[in-house]
């Protein structure tokens, strides 16, 4: 697979800062995957995520999107209009008053010829589920909601790339499954490629690839059952394990050969059912 | 120590408008002292609206809001008691921080409540202690903090007031596992030392699951279920149909009673699902 975003041997320094915050960091994204991102506060994922659209400039090394170095400023708008960011707090995203003013404000931004808008918000709101809602004002629809236009609004540019960074940290269960959801659509439908920082642990089940930063060095890159088998290491790392891998892993303490990489419920409910049918025998 | 009692209580926004919103409908609830609750519900159920009523902050437009009996709302003096003995931490509480060091912002509300100078310095230093927060910090400005000590300043403040009451709104919200958990423990560690009631909203099951003693679950402006984590968590049509889920180790639990593994109710955390399913391995193979 062709690679979309290259980062290579990147370091990152906040100004006044004390030291660097990403340090010599080197990752490669192919085209169409789909990559959680796992670290503890203050680990620098967030500092990696606004490297992929020159939000950030690195201090040292070179970051790639589709070829194009983002350090040079003729690339700014072709990097933006590729990688698209969806941030933590939907309230600090939204501008306009009415919801599809809203998805139209970056491509009205870019130029983009009216009857086209149309079309793009449109389009996007359908692809979000929240094209009903074109009408309404933002401020008054739940968080879930909100989160799904941020998306829409990314979508009317019609990047190639989508970077989450924990947006799903302030909803509710039921907003945090309407977002997962649209973005797995998303991926479907379209094949686009999906960066996601994340807290929580089983929303990295189904990503291809899972990557945990620490004090701003990559220290597991593997797919998310292998990450998650490394219990201990997570733990000492400040994170966590999806409950499926945890009461595998308080079995195979007990004494019991189980895989610990059965992530989701049902894979994880057949293999301890399995051993019920077994003992029985 | 104060029985809360919330007596037919009822809020309207915008009341007269068009964008009247009734966000509390009726409620009747009794909170007896010391107790350990977490609020749930989805966004716009109603969660905020009552804790903000829990001191004062909101006036009822119907109903009564009685501590140990007495109506908060009956004279000024006594709204001004009851903001004192209420903490209320809000959601992203970093955003309340304003002083000029660490310390005097741990040091604003029992400065406020006008204490002798020695008492506010020893308060400042326990609740710091408890909310995680190194003494090493307190010249820094509390500005140029992480936002996960930024949140424990801002909980150390609220608790240097000492308050019979703690409510935290979404403390955890964007916390690392590690920061989630340390600040969990010293909340649990503030319950059992000073005996306070604490009122947690969180939008995470596992948590409710396994902090509080009893749950109530919020829809449209009522108390749609109120019981301990093993009676809420055993209706997971329910809490689905309302926005909610129930913890993943009781959904691995309700998949393997449907695939005809025996196990009760009452299982809502990996390490207990584990050991009962160990005993019950035991109890097969023998």
């Amino acid at each position: 697979m062709d690679t979309v975003i290259s980062i290579e041997n990147v370091s990152y320094h906040y100004p006044d800062a004390a030291e660097n915050v990403l340090k010599n960091v080197s990752l490669a994204i192919p085209a169409g995957s789909f990559t959680a991102i796992l670290g503890h506060n203050g680990s620098g994922k967030s500092t990696l995520a606004k490297l992929c659209n020159a939000i950030l400039i690195p201090t040292e090394g070179r970051v790639t999107v589709n070829g194009l170095d983002t350090s040079l400023e003729d690339n700014l708008i072709p990097v933006r209009r590729t990688v698209g960011m969806v941030f933590q707090n939907p309230d600090n995203q939204i501008v306009a008053s009415v919801v599809e003013d809203d998805v139209a404000f970056a491509p009205e931004n870019l130029g983009v010829e009216s009857a086209e808008i149309r079309r793009r918000v449109d389009d996007a709101l359908r692809r979000v589920g929240m094209y009903e809602f074109r009408l309404h004002a933002p401020h008054l629809l739940s968080g879930g909601q909100k989160q799904r236009i941020a998306i829409a609004g990314v979508l009317a540019m019609q990047p190639k790339i989508l970077v989450l960074d924990e947006p799903t940290a302030m909803l509710d269960p039921l907003g945090r499954k309407e977002v997962l959801s649209t973005v797995e659509e998303l991926r479907a439908e379209t094949g686009m490629t999906v960066l996601l920082i994340t807290h929580h642990m089983d929303e990295c089940i189904g990503a291809d690839r899972v990557i945990v930063v620490s004090d701003g060095q990559l220290v597991m890159d593997g797919a998310p059952g292998e990450v998650f088998s490394r219990v201990e290491e997570l733990r000492a790392l400040g994170l966590d394990v999806p409950d499926t891998t945890e009461t595998l892993y308080e079995l195979r303490k007990a004494g019991l050969d189980l895989p610990l990489d059965a992530l989701t419920i049902d894979a994880c409910a057949d293999v301890l059912a399995g051993l019920f049918t077994k003992s029985a025998e | 120590m104060p029985d809360i009692r919330l007596e037919s209580l009822r809020y309207v926004y915008s009341r007269g408008t068009p964008f009247e919103k009734v966000a509390l409908n009726d409620v009747t609830l009794d909170i007896p002292a010391g107790q350990y609750v977490a609020l749930l519900g989805h966004t716009g159920s109603g969660k905020s609206t009552l804790i903000q009523q829990l001191n004062g902050l909101l006036t009822p437009t119907a109903g009564r809001v009685l501590y140990d009996g007495e109506d908060i709302h009956r004279s000024k003096e006594a709204l001004r008691d009851i903001r004192f003995r209420v903490g209320l931490v809000f959601q992203y509480p970093e955003y309340q921080l304003f002083e000029e060091t660490v310390y005097k912002d741990i040091a604003f509300g029992p400065g406020n409540m006008r204490l002798p100078a020695a008492e506010i310095e020893e308060r400042v230093r326990k609740s710091a202690h408890f909310a995680g927060v190194d003494e090493s910090l307190f010249d820094a400005s509390p500005l140029e903090l992480s936002g996960g000590q930024k949140r424990r300043i801002a909980i150390a403040g609220v608790m240097a007031m000492k308050p019979d009451v703690l409510v935290l709104d979404e403390p955890i919200a964007g916390l690392d596992p590690a920061g989630c958990r340390s600040l969990l423990e010293n909340i649990k560690r503030y319950h059992r030392s000073t005996g306070c009631t604490i009122v947690l909203v969180t939008h995470e099951m596992n948590v409710a699951a396994t902090e509080a003693e009893r749950l109530l679950v919020m829809r449209a402006g009522q108390i749609a279920l109120d019981g301990t984590p093993q009676e809420v968590f055993s209706r997971p049509e329910e809490l689905r149909s309302m926005g909610l889920d129930i913890p993943g180790a009781a959904a691995l639990a309700q998949a393997l009673r449907q695939r005809g593994v025996s196990l009760p109710e009452s299982i809502y955390s990996p390490k207990y699902l584990a050991k009962t399913l160990l005993s019950r391995m035991g109890g097969v193979s023998c």
